[in-house]
Order: structure tokens, then sequence, then C-alpha cells
């Protein structure tokens, strides 16, 4: 008897693919039924994904296990594992609640969007799960496939055909990468499993051969890792496939593979291969100078806010390579409170990108310049933006000034004073971009009065309570920071039980 | 190898002499007395407790007006198919909670102190 511990410990995931395939049906068999009348189900689905999404919440917080290997250490489940996964679930759904509107109004008919979006979710829970090179990969592919697919949703849109073709292709591409460095690993080593390489690195520190094998595979795997986080120098595919892929697509790029991705990393750069983490080192260290500044200097140029959003997002990814790259559990600390607090101000600037519509044919922000509408129509929301934008330009007291702060303070400790120093120079500079929305929404005067189509009521709830926690972060941010802190202790202190076991 | 089997092929080959490994290994410390450190899925089931069923119970009816109501305001011809969608959803989504509860009772992650009376005992 085998398959026992498993249904306990991968519950949620079990219980994901197996609602995915139901859903499936159900889509297929109602859509295709004369009797029905054909129905349109996207709002329908997106509902019942909410109601999926809150019991997969329910699955994974309240595991009784905490610490289990399953399936022949392919997956394991940690207190780590369980943190993450419950941020993606809670940034999911959020991005389906705010897509629900945008899909009525956009004429995005195909129900399997909603289970495409699933399903790209059970690969990250995979992906955070995975403790073996192999499953790292099947994992990584699953989740791409989806995210290729409806990055190209609209099909009657140029842009999103083009947006979908190239990120397949380049996406592809990266995972070949990605795939040919976890080969040279096991070529090397003989191992997949990254409990069994910590411990083997630990015994070979000084054998060259391997140790020189395993840095060439090591470039390869960052090289493909990056690429999906869109850091510099792999960032060339976000802007277009974030300005091309529908709206609420982009804001799930935005946010939640990114989490997986970076869990992947502090996996592989702490639990795996921290013997050789110095020669990783350089490169997260240039690899995020690099994207702070690229996305500084990058968004200051740009007229439409998609593609705004897209280089704030590279250049926030730069911030958390930073936090990264410092080698020390302050450092991956920093890095997490810095993503807890990203992915609400990343749903929170979509929210508003998807809330505001013109009465008048239905016309949603596309440039910069249209949200001087607010003025007048909607000063409210204005406020909201301009508090979203200050958090995410690091103005004191909102929270992204304390994200930003602890990073600055574990740079220094890690004596990266040069780094520290350009972030600082860039972080001022980038407010400019920032603060020129604001500029924008208040000071520049439209005389013309734009009816808008009313904030619906679950975007507005969602604006209401991210908005007040950025601004009562400052009065209150122990339950965030020691969290997080508790949290990654339980990864280091794993780490040590799998070595001494 | 370990050669992975469903739960209920797996129970009925053992007589048979199948070689059968176990494929995951929990490395909790439970907090209350163990009494299967590997439950099998017949084991888990037969334990489930009123409360269990009434979590399975209780998640499946209110699943159901909840897709009565879920986004089929333009579609009242789907009000029914979504109410029964929604049912399903509960249905296994109570069941797997109910599952997590009994297996983790059992492998003493919590409060167990029924199952020791009865279990532990007998054995």
């Amino acid at each position: 008897m085998s398959f026992k511990v498993e249904l306990i410990a991968m519950a949620p995931e079990i219980f994901l693919i197996s609602i995915i395939q139901y859903l499936i049906i159900y889509g297929v068999i109602c859509t295709t039924s004369s009797y029905l009348n054909y129905p349109i189900l996207v709002n329908n689905l997106s509902w019942l994904s909410l109601q999926v999404l809150f019991f997969l919440g329910l699955l994974t917080s309240y595991n009784p296990l905490t610490y289990t290997l399953t399936f022949n250490d392919l997956l394991i489940l940690d207190e780590f594992s369980i943190f993450i996964k419950t941020i993606i679930i809670i940034t999911t759904a959020c991005t389906i609640l705010i897509s629900v509107k945008y899909n009525h109004f956009e004429r995005i008919n195909a129900f399997e969007s909603i289970i495409l979006l699933l399903l790209a979710v059970t690969g990250i829970l995979l992906l955070i799960s995975s403790f073996n090179l192999i499953s790292i990969y099947l994992a990584i592919e699953l989740q791409s496939f989806c995210l290729y697919i409806l990055a190209a949703l609209n099909r009657t849109s140029e842009f999103s055909t083009e947006a979908g073709l190239k990120y397949f292709v380049l996406g592809a591409f990266s995972s070949g990468l990605l795939l040919f460095g976890l080969s040279l690993v096991y070529g090397f080593t003989g191992i997949l499993n990254l409990g069994d390489l910590f411990q083997f690195l630990c015994v070979n520190p000084y054998n060259l051969h391997i140790i020189n094998g395993i840095n060439l595979a090591s470039l390869f795997i960052l090289t493909g890792l990056l690429f999906k986080l869109s850091a510099v120098p792999f960032h060339l595919w976000a802007p277009d496939i974030y300005e091309g892929a529908p709206t609420t697509i982009t804001a799930f790029f935005a946010s939640v593979p990114k989490i997986g991705i970076l869990a992947l990393l502090t996996r592989f750069a702490y639990l795996g291969f921290y013997d050789i983490f110095f020669s990783w080192q350089e490169l997260f260290v240039i690899s995020a100078i690099c994207s702070i500044l690229l996305g500084t200097f990058g968004a200051l140029m740009q007229l439409k806010l998609k593609r705004l959003l897209a280089y704030s997002a590279i250049g926030h990814m730069g911030f958390m390579l930073m936090g990264f790259s410092c080698g020390c559990f302050e450092g991956i600390h920093a890095t997490f409170v810095y993503i807890v607090l990203y992915m609400m101000m990343a749903v929170l600037s979509f929210t508003f990108l998807l809330g505001i519509y013109r009465k008048k044919r239905l016309t949603r922000l596309n440039y910069l310049k249209d949200l001087t509408i607010l003025t007048n129509s909607n000063p409210l929301i204005g406020l909201s933006i301009a508090l979203t934008f200050f958090s995410m330009a690091g103005i004191p007291p909102l929270a992204g000034f304390f994200s930003k702060m602890f990073l600055f303070i574990v740079a220094i400790q890690s004596s990266m004073y040069t780094i520290a120093i350009i972030v600082v120079i860039t972080s001022v500079i980038s407010c400019f971009y920032y603060i020129r929305v604001i500029k924008l929404v208040f000071f520049d005067a439209n005389y013309l009065w734009v009816t808008l189509v009313r904030f619906d009521r679950e975007k507005s709830i969602l604006v209401s309570v991210i908005t007040t926690f950025l601004l009562c972060f400052a009065i209150y941010p122990l339950p965030i920071v020691y969290g997080v802190q508790n949290i990654l202790y339980f990864l280091v202190r794993n780490q040590f039980d799998l070595f001494y076991t | 190898g370990y050669f992975p089997l469903s739960p209920w092929v797996g129970e009925r080959l053992l007589p048979l002499g199948a070689v059968v490994g176990e494929m995951g290994v929990s490395k909790d410390i439970p907090k209350y007395p163990c009494i299967y450190p590997n439950p099998s899925f017949t084991e888990v089931t037969k334990n489930f407790r009123t409360d269990d069923y009434k979590i399975i119970a209780m998640a499946t009816l209110a699943s159901m007006p909840y897709g009565y109501i879920a986004g089929t305001s333009r579609l009242p011809q789907m009000r029914v198919p979504s109410m029964v969608m929604a049912g399903i959803i509960g249905l296994h989504g109570g069941f797997f909670i109910a599952y997590q509860q009994s297996g983790g009772r059992l492998m003493g992650r919590l409060a167990n102190d029924n199952e020791v009376k009865e279990l532990m005992t007998s054995k």
C-alpha cells in the first residue's frame, strides 16, 4: 500500500486537479447544450472558481501535516510551501474577482480561460512543493503552457495573438536552457533530489570537476528562472506581452507566477546549492542592479499604463533580487516581506486599470493622459490611486516605504554598499513616474466631464481593504514581519534536519 | 523500487505477496499519541466521526445556494446546473477537509482522545 500520506499532504493539489476535470466537463456540456441555449459561462465559472479557491485555501492552511516528503521525495510539504501557497491562492482569487466585469465588457466568452488559470495555479502549487529536479521542470512547464495560451486569449486582437506567440517562443527557449542546466546537474552529480544535492555538495566542496560542472549548470538554470521572473537581461518579452495580453491575464502574470519562481529560487539557492551560493551571487547582484536601473529609466518614457506597470514590475523584481543576493537569512526575510506587500500593490494597480471605464462606448484607460478624467469624475478613486502609487514609490508612512527600507538595511548589513547606493538613487528617480500619475489625476485640469461606469462592489471592497492595509502597515507591521520570519525559520530548520538525517 | 498503487488495488494485492513501499514520509513530530503513522485510505475513511460527516454535509449544503446565484443573473437557465456543480465542489471540498482532519487525528497531529480509546486499546 503506497498512496497513503499523499492524500492528506497533497490534498489541495489533488482536490484542484479533480475539480478542474469536473469544471471542464461542466463547461463543455453546458456551453454545447441547445436545451440551455448555448450559455456563455465565463461569469458563472469565475464565481465557481472563487469557491474552488476558497476550499483550496482551507485545505492548504488547515493541513495537519506541516513537514512531509511525498511521492518518493518528489514533492515536499512544509510551512514555507504552505505560506507561499496561501499567498498565491489569495492573489489568484483577487485576480479572478477583478476580472468578472472586464470579461463581460471585453466580450471574452471563453470559459476555458478560467480553467487555464486554475491549471496554471496547479502548476505553481506543485512548483512550490517541488523537491526534485524533474518535478521542478514538469511543474514549470505545466504553469508556462497555460500562461502561453492565456496570453493569446483575445483571439480577435492581433496584439494578444502576437503576445501569446512571443511568450511561447521565448518561454520555450528559456525552458530549454533550464532543462539543459538541470540535466547538467544530474550529469555531474547523479542526483535529482534537492536535499541529497545539498548533502552531496557539503561533502564534496573541493572536488573541482564537480563544482565547476555545477557552476556551469547553475548558470543555465538561473538564466531560465530569471527569464520567467522578467529580470534583466531576460526582460525584453515583458512589456510587449503585458501590453498585448488581456489586462486580467496581465494582472495574473505580474503577480502570481513570480511568487512561485521566487519560492523555487529560495529552495534552490538556500537549500540545494547554498555551498556554491557565492558564485551565483554575482549574477543576482548584476541582474538586480540592471533590473532596477532599466525598470526606472524604462518607465520614465512610457505613455501607456500597462507598459508603465510592466517596467515597474521589472524594477520591483530588481529589488527582490537585491534582497535575495545578500546570501543571509535577513536577506530572504526582507525579500518575502517585499513580495507580500508588492502583491497587494500589484493587485491594486490592476484593479484600477480594470475598473475604470468610460460609459460612452465602454472605453477603458489605455494612456497615462486618460487619468485626467478622474479629477472631476471620481476623485475618490483618484485618491486611492495616489495612495497606491505613493506606496509603490516608497513614500513613508505607507507600506512600500518599509519594504524598501528593510531591503536597504539588509544590503548595508551584508556590506553591499554599492548596490544600496544605486538603489537609493534609482528609487528617487522612480518617484518621478509614480508621482507623474498623481500629478495627472489631481493637477492636470480636465474640463470635460466624463461619465464613468460605476466602480463595482467587488473592486470597491478590494480597493478599500488593501488601501487601508497599506496605510495602517506603519502602525502595526508585526504580523507580516514576524509571520514571514517564523515561516523562513522553519525552512532553515528543515534544511538542517534533512542534512543530518 | 516503489510501485504506486491505488488505495483500493494496493490493499487487495497485499495478501498475494505484492511488495509495496511507502512513497510518502511524514517527518512531523506527533503532538498526540500516534495511532497509525501512515494511515491508508480505508483506515482514514473508517475513522470518520460525526463531526467529519457534518463538515461534508455543511460544505455541500452551503455551496448549493452559492452556486444558484453565482454569475447566473443573466442566465436563469443555468441556475440549477450551477447549483449542482457548486454542490459537487462543496462535496469534494468537504470530503477532503474531513479526510485531512481524520488522517491528522490518526497520525497524532490533532487531538484524538476518542481514537486512542477505541483503536489503541483494541490493538
